[in-house]
């Protein structure tokens, strides 16, 4: 007796997703490639940042505060005297782990829930549904200020705070997702066949979503890092003793008149990550479904 | 046309619902017991009771929330714990510079992202398209708040073409509304433009290129409508990041509106202030998407029969 | 078609909105002041509070009995003269036909009533702690007022400058929910109109006022929290008077449409050290943090050149100053690191200093901290807004805190925050040193040497400068900028009262 999985998946292939021959694809689509590229060159500097700056980002030197770029520091000084390069580079750990990390866990809910809210339909789709479009209605910065505004600043209840609001573009993309695949018929054919539900969705449908996913995901990465660098802008999230570039943003503010360098490099930074993340993730659309619109 | 219009607004209804009871759930749960939070911490369980029964927190909580929407329902929103004053009164004062900057860059990401969408998709692959999408994409990646300092380094400190902070007049705004509305306009500039490709595409168009008429007539009679559709739902849901967004231009502009007012009373706990300004910020969203809604209404109507 | 003109109506009218919206520009009348600031007042009612800001606006909307100029010498306000019966009492005649912003006469049981509140447990006063001395207050007549005290307390009379509620107005509890505190009624030259939390306050002349009506007509006071963005509203024109990052005050200077106002404050700076805590209450500890402290380099760094550095709590240049009996803690890391591990902290310890929320707290903040690991010392630095923060220091709840303490008329005022019992607003940081208590005390009762008072503060400030209770950090320059146009006598002590006086060539 051939197996069930054996007979669902020959009806499987004209759904999207990984391909063979998908990363070779992959890398010759210019825009991923440039993506891959940037963010390979950010991954690189962030795990060997101690080795790479040329300083160390929080030793003082007052009076080579407020340097302009030179030999000596490329990207000049900010008031303490500390060199900005050195700093941008540390602070890339942060930014790549707080995208990272956000990203996971706002899918991992908005994958959880959308499934749910997909596969079984009825009330309980209606009520995840209507949850969500609740969230949606608050700006994710207000919201997590005013989660903030209760738990304190911090790294950590930034991370907390834009976990809890975030989740809703997945939950909505997997329940779209699931939504057209529950129709197949190897679909109905695996219930058919009393396959257990759980089953089906680890199994059948949630591969057949990772596509939208990951695209998702990666485009996904950018807000958590311009949210958090926009709340340690505010003078939220990260302390004196951590580097991120919103913190670098937000104290080299009031100098903008006359050390415009403590500002530009740190938010050109923020840029060029982003822009990688997103050259990546328009990459991926391109290759793994060319009929996917923005 | 009317009936379609009540549906949505029917259908607005429990999210408004929803939205209070989140917001409600959030004062209960942040701070774990809002009267300890009120009397810091040396105060003594006699003393945090004997304000919670005052505060009427000992109650039921469906009671409670009855209570607490139904004093939002008549305007109440509560008193500031800073000054006592009335919290929606506050809020409403600063309302409308708020909403004339959403609308400023609102404009400003249409005339910029509109235009230039259109025109990539018809000189699709060509320089000026690849040109266009590539600062489309930087539009997307630079931080606001980072746009706004740059805007002020080049035209408030060094040109002195334009005012960094404050409001009055259209001067005032201009730079505010660019740095609000660059991520969005590069966002409808892609959008513009892969609708556009979609629809130019379609049989009707090839069939309207058949037949003669000339290209300015086919985009803007035929193609231009019909991809707008998709840009209005996107402007709707692109208001939650506009709004959020307003938070930091407004602070770094020193703008006087709701966006950096909820950050000042952030600043200082001012947790009434902060719920309501937050509840402000969703009612705000969904009474845009409901408008939003019905343009889209009033321009396909096959939406109605939905 | 229809669609078409659909759009277009919706672009005009937007267009039409913002348009319409642009004429709502500010002109600046003739006669009007905006004075710009970085922090809102906190409460409009003068026996509430105790803050700079709040203070700087009860100066134009009430009077009181006296207050005191530059030269730290007593100016009489509603008093028309001022006697001493005897060493316990003072007897104030106020003027006759001095009118509250409603239209209702001054009289003494206003001055009464004032004092009264402000004693009352129930009430709850910052002021209650300083108005301790206080046994009695008597109204002998409708302009005549006479306030006993328990004991001599020559720096007593500096407490005196309480400004005066209305009876029939001000309530005798603390308004929750603002009323007296957002829209009060005083008898100062200038009337409160408006007060928009976090905006603005809108001051208008009180015309009836019983000196004669000031100049100015209206005064707004604009909050803007951004040192940066105060001075380009002040270049721009859309401020008169403000004060500027220090940074900047040498350009004004030079600049002839800019007049520059300066006086050496008589505000001290220090860390303020909690000793009911196991590590700070050892001296050595205390003077260890001093001499791991490099003074000048943050003095410099953040405040130039508004900053000067501190040795202790007497201002320099007042007559109790006694820099030859102060021990000095020029910086010594090595010194520092020797005394921690003597007290036994070899391996340096975890602490955590409190302050406001601003730009140069963030910096000194970090430099400190940096100063502070070279000896061993991981600071903490917690920032938190400005009446959270004050709160806590009043209640003692904190390890390290840095923030001023203003106007020392006296040399009794600073000193004496570190005295047991109920003086001056406090000893927040439980310093308890009977030795120190007695010599403070003991000066205080002396109303009538001066030499001999300059000898026990000697004393006091060299058993300060053993002990270091605190440690000194900065005694302040206060910048203002105004309009050159606007004539304004501005000085340490009289302040912002002068604002009646001045006017617009």
């Amino acid at each position: 007796m051939a197996r069930y999985e054996d007979r669902v998946k020959t009806f499987s292939h004209d759904v999207k997703g990984f391909h063979t021959g998908t990363f070779k694809r992959l890398l010759k689509n210019p825009t991923a490639v440039i993506g891959l590229i940037i963010i390979s060159f950010a991954v690189f500097v962030a795990v060997f940042a101690p080795y790479l700056a040329p300083y160390d980002p929080f030793m003082m030197s007052l009076p080579r505060a407020h340097e302009p770029p030179s030999l000596d520091h490329p990207l000049g000084t900010d008031f303490f005297g500390r060199d900005i390069l050195t700093r941008i580079i540390h602070g890339t750990r942060i930014s790549l782990l707080m995208g990272i990390t956000v990203v996971s866990i706002r899918a991992g809910i908005g994958i959880i829930l959308g499934l749910i809210a997909g596969f079984y339909r009825g009330i309980v789709e209606s009520i995840i549904m209507r949850i969500t479009d609740a969230v949606i209605a608050f700006p994710a910065i207000v919201l997590a200020l005013a989660i903030m505004a209760y738990r304190g600043q911090g790294l950590f209840n930034v991370m907390i705070a834009l976990s809890i609001v975030g989740w809703t573009g997945y939950a909505r993309l997997v329940r779209g997702e699931v939504l057209s695949l529950r129709e197949r018929e190897y679909i109905t054919a695996a219930r058919g066949l009393g396959m257990r539900d759980l089953r089906i969705i680890f199994r059948h449908i949630l591969p057949n979503c990772l596509a939208s996913i990951i695209i998702f995901a990666t485009v996904g990465i950018a807000a958590p890092i311009i949210s958090e660098a926009g709340l340690s802008f505010l003078g939220l999230g990260a302390r004196s003793d951590q580097v991120t570039w919103g913190f670098m943003l937000s104290t080299g503010r009031p100098y903008l008149r006359d050390a415009w360098w403590t500002v530009t490099f740190p938010g050109l930074a923020i840029m060029i990550v982003v822009l990688g993340f997103n050259l990546l993730g328009d990459g991926l659309r391109d290759v793994l479904d060319p009929r996917l619109r923005e | 046309m009317y009936i379609y219009i009540i549906k949505r607004l029917l259908q607005a209804i429990p999210v408004l619902f929803l939205v209070t009871v989140i917001v409600f759930a959030l004062m209960f749960i942040l701070p774990g017991c809002p009267a300890r939070t009120m009397m810091g911490e040396e105060a003594t369980p006699a003393e945090i009771e004997s304000l919670r029964a005052a505060m009427g927190l000992d109650r039921p909580i469906l009671v409670q929330y009855g209570e607490w929407a139904g004093n939002l329902l008549r305007g109440d929103f509560g008193r500031s714990f800073q000054d006592g004053r009335l919290v929606f009164p506050t809020l409403i004062y600063r309302l409308p510079a708020t909403i004339e900057l959403l609308i400023a860059s609102l404009v400003v990401s249409v005339v910029i992202g509109v235009p230039i969408g259109v025109l990539s998709s018809l000189r699709r692959n060509k320089p000026s398209d690849v040109l266009a999408r590539i600062f489309a994409l930087l539009g997307i990646s630079m931080p606001n708040f980072w746009v706004g300092l740059m805007l002020i380094l080049i035209f408030s400190y060094h040109l002195q073409w334009l005012p960094a902070t404050g409001r009055g007049t259209i001067a005032h705004l201009i730079l505010p509304s660019i740095a609000l509305g660059t991520a969005s306009a590069g966002l409808i500039t892609r959008l513009m433009r892969s609708t556009m490709l979609e629809v130019i595409g379609q049989d009707y168009v090839r069939t309207a290129r058949a037949k003669g008429l000339p290209q300015a007539v086919i985009v803007y009679k035929h193609a231009l409508k019909n991809a707008m559709l998709p840009i209005l739902t996107v402007i709707g849901l692109q208001m939650g990041y506009r709004l959020g967004g307003s938070v930091i231009t407004e602070t770094v502009f020193a703008y006087p509106g709701i966006g950096r007012f909820a950050y000042q009373r952030l600043m200082q706990r001012d947790f009434p202030m902060i719920m309501g300004n937050l509840l402000l910020f969703a009612i705000m969203f969904i009474v845009i998407n409901i408008i939003t809604d019905i343009f889209y209404g009033f321009l396909d109507p096959r939406i109605r029969y939905d | 078609m229809k669609k078409q003109g659909f759009w277009g109506k919706a672009g005009l009218l937007i267009l039409i909105g913002v348009f319409v919206f642009s004429f709502a520009v500010e002109a600046a009348p003739d006669n009007e002041l905006r004075w710009g600031r970085g922090t809102d007042a906190t409460s409009l009612d003068p026996r509430t509070i105790r803050d700079v800001y709040s203070w700087a606006i009860h100066m134009l909307v009430f009077n009181s009995l006296i207050y005191f100029d530059d030269e730290m010498s007593v100016q009489l306000d509603l008093a028309k003269s001022m006697e001493f019966p005897d060493d316990t009492t003072y007897l104030f005649e106020i003027h006759e036909g001095v009118k509250f912003h409603d239209g209702v006469e001054l009289t003494a049981a206003d001055i009464v009533y004032t004092f009264e509140t402000m004693q009352d447990e129930e009430f709850g006063s910052p002021y209650r702690g300083r108005l301790s001395p206080v046994t009695s207050v008597e109204a002998l007549d409708d302009y005549t007022v006479k306030i006993e005290i328990d004991e001599p307390n020559a720096p007593f009379i500096y407490e005196l400058d309480v400004y005066i509620v209305p009876k029939h107005i001000a309530p005798d509890k603390m308004d929750k929910e603002g009323g007296f505190a957002h829209q009060p009624i005083g008898s100062g030259p200038f009337e409160l109109i408006n007060w928009i939390p976090n905006d603005r306050i809108l001051l208008e002349r009180f015309d009836d006022y019983w000196e004669g009506p000031a100049q100015l007509e209206k005064i707004t006071v604009i909050e803007i929290p951004e040192a940066d963005v105060r001075l380009t509203e002040l270049r721009a024109g859309n401020l008169d008077l403000t004060s500027i990052p220090s940074r900047f005050i040498e350009d004004f200077q030079e600049d002839p449409n800019f007049t520059v106002g300066q006086y050496t404050t008589l505000n001290w700076f220090p860390i303020w050290t909690q000793h009911d805590h196991d590590i700070l209450s050892d001296v050595r500890v205390r003077q260890a943090l001093a001499y791991g402290t490099n003074v000048e380099e943050i003095v410099d760094h953040v405040y130039y050149p508004t900053g000067v550095v501190s040795i202790g709590p007497i201002i320099p240049g007042t007559w109790a100053e006694a820099p030859e009996v102060i021990k000095r803690y020029d910086y010594n890391p090595e010194k520092a690191r020797e005394l921690l591990a003597e007290a036994g902290y070899p391996d340096g310890f975890e602490i955590e200093l409190r302050c406001s929320s601003g730009e140069a707290n963030v910096q000194f903040g970090e430099i400190l901290r940096q100063q502070w690991l070279q000896i061993g010392v991981d600071l903490n630095v917690n920032q938190t807004e400005w009446s959270t923060y004050a709160s806590d220091v009043v209640s003692s709840n904190f390890e390290l805190a840095y923030h001023g303490v203003v106007d020392q008329f006296d040399p009794d005022i600073h000193l004496g925050r570190f005295v047991s019992g109920e003086i001056n607003g406090g000893n927040w940081t439980n310093y308890v040193n009977p030795e120190y208590d007695e010599v403070v005390y003991a000066a205080r009762r002396i109303i009538d040497d001066q030499e001999k008072r300059a000898e026990l503060y000697r004393e006091a400030q060299r058993i300060f400068s053993e002990e270091l209770p605190s440690i000194p950090i900065r005694h302040s320059i206060l910048t203002m900028v105004w309009d050159a146009d606007f004539q304004f006598d501005f000085r340490r002590g009289v302040e912002y009262r002068t604002l009646n006086e001045a006017y617009w060539k």
